[in-house]
């Protein structure tokens, strides 16, 4: 990218084209509605399926505060992906 | 498509009937280790994985670079399709891992999946596991197992050009390869030939899963899916 503060990309490949392309956006909770809100009025101008997800960190309880704002939103939930939280480090850096 | 999140069924159609059937044979549990923080042994860990995995009846498992149980062969030529030996090999997915990879199992029932999370809890491999089913199922499985959900992902479905993709039993076949290696066409042929009664869903749904690069294809599923198309639109 050029400007990755205004998601510029390099002019050179600006016509590939590839089989599928993830953009990836980082919000506050407070802004996931509008920030969805936007993509699906965007995807209508692409020329292509636009498969969107989000995820979150959970609570200390394995709580999420996600589910309530996308539900509300009148998003599909049914699936998704759930971290179990089993990974921790373990190569020891000298 | 991210590999398996975005899995097709009734909840995510565009026009969504008002009680979708809910999916209870699709339950895929994956794990991953990162460079550099736990990838010390990695390759001993991910066969341990799928070694417990092989304890509670996976219907698939994955290397994601080298592919399922049912996998292509280079000394075979097209012919060989209907011909070749159907069985899985799930020795040859635990001993083809040698280094960086997700390596994943696939199960038909949330009592093995369950099971399996329950024991990879215990062996406390310390690698990223995740599982890849209805939110519910997942998060019934972490409280019954003990377990504290670190972050969860959701799937919002499809938006933009809907109308270029393909009916609903063509998507729920194509989405259980998240890397789009099980093509539209090739799924409507194979459900062309489980209506003309040409092959079994069973041999239908086992050609399919060789595409599938990572070993996610749901092959179970897949010859429900393929058998109750030959009752659909006949």
């Amino acid at each position: 990218m050029l400007d990755p503060s205004r998601g510029v990309i390099r002019p050179e490949i600006l016509d590939e084209k590839v089989l599928s392309a993830i953009v990836e956006i980082k919000t506050r909770l407070e802004d996931v509605p509008s920030v969805l809100k936007k993509i699906k009025e965007l995807s209508r101008e692409l020329a292509t399926v636009v498969s969107l997800g989000v995820s979150t960190r959970c609570g200390n309880a394995g709580e999420d505060r996600l589910s309530e704002i996308l539900e509300r939103e009148g998003y599909p939930t049914y699936r998704g992906k759930t971290n179990l939280g089993l990974g921790r480090v373990t190569v020891v850096h000298d | 498509m991210t590999n398996t999140l975005h899995r097709y069924s009734e909840h995510y159609a565009f026009e969504r009937p008002p009680n979708p059937q809910p999916v209870q044979d699709d339950f895929i549990v994956f794990a991953m280790a990162s460079r550099g923080i736990n990838d010390d042994d990695l390759v001993a860990r991910y066969r341990a994985f799928l070694r417990l995995a092989l304890k509670h009846n996976p219907v698939n498992m994955g290397d994601a670079t080298k592919g399922g149980m049912l996998r292509p062969r280079q000394d075979l030529n097209p012919k060989a399709h209907w011909k070749r030996d159907q069985r899985p090999n799930p020795e040859e997915v635990v001993a083809g891992i040698d280094g960086h990879t997700t390596v994943a199992a696939v199960f038909d029932n949330y009592q093995d999946m369950k099971a399996f999370v329950d024991d990879v809890r215990s062996a406390n491999l310390g690698i990223s596991v995740n599982i890849s089913a209805p939110i519910e199922d997942a998060e019934r499985c972490c409280r019954e197992t003990g377990i504290t959900r670190h972050s969860v992902e959701y799937s919002l479905g499809f938006s933009g050009r809907v109308e270029k993709l393909p009916d609903s039993t063509v998507l729920e076949l194509t989405t259980m390869c998240g890397h789009g290696m099980v093509s539209a066409n090739f799924a409507k042929k194979m459900i062309d030939w489980s209506k003309e009664n040409r092959r079994s869903p069973a041999e239908l749904a086992r050609t399919m899963a060789r595409f599938c690069s990572c070993g996610v294809f749901n092959i179970s599923r897949a010859e429900r899916i393929l058998d109750e198309a030959r009752m659909k639109n006949r």
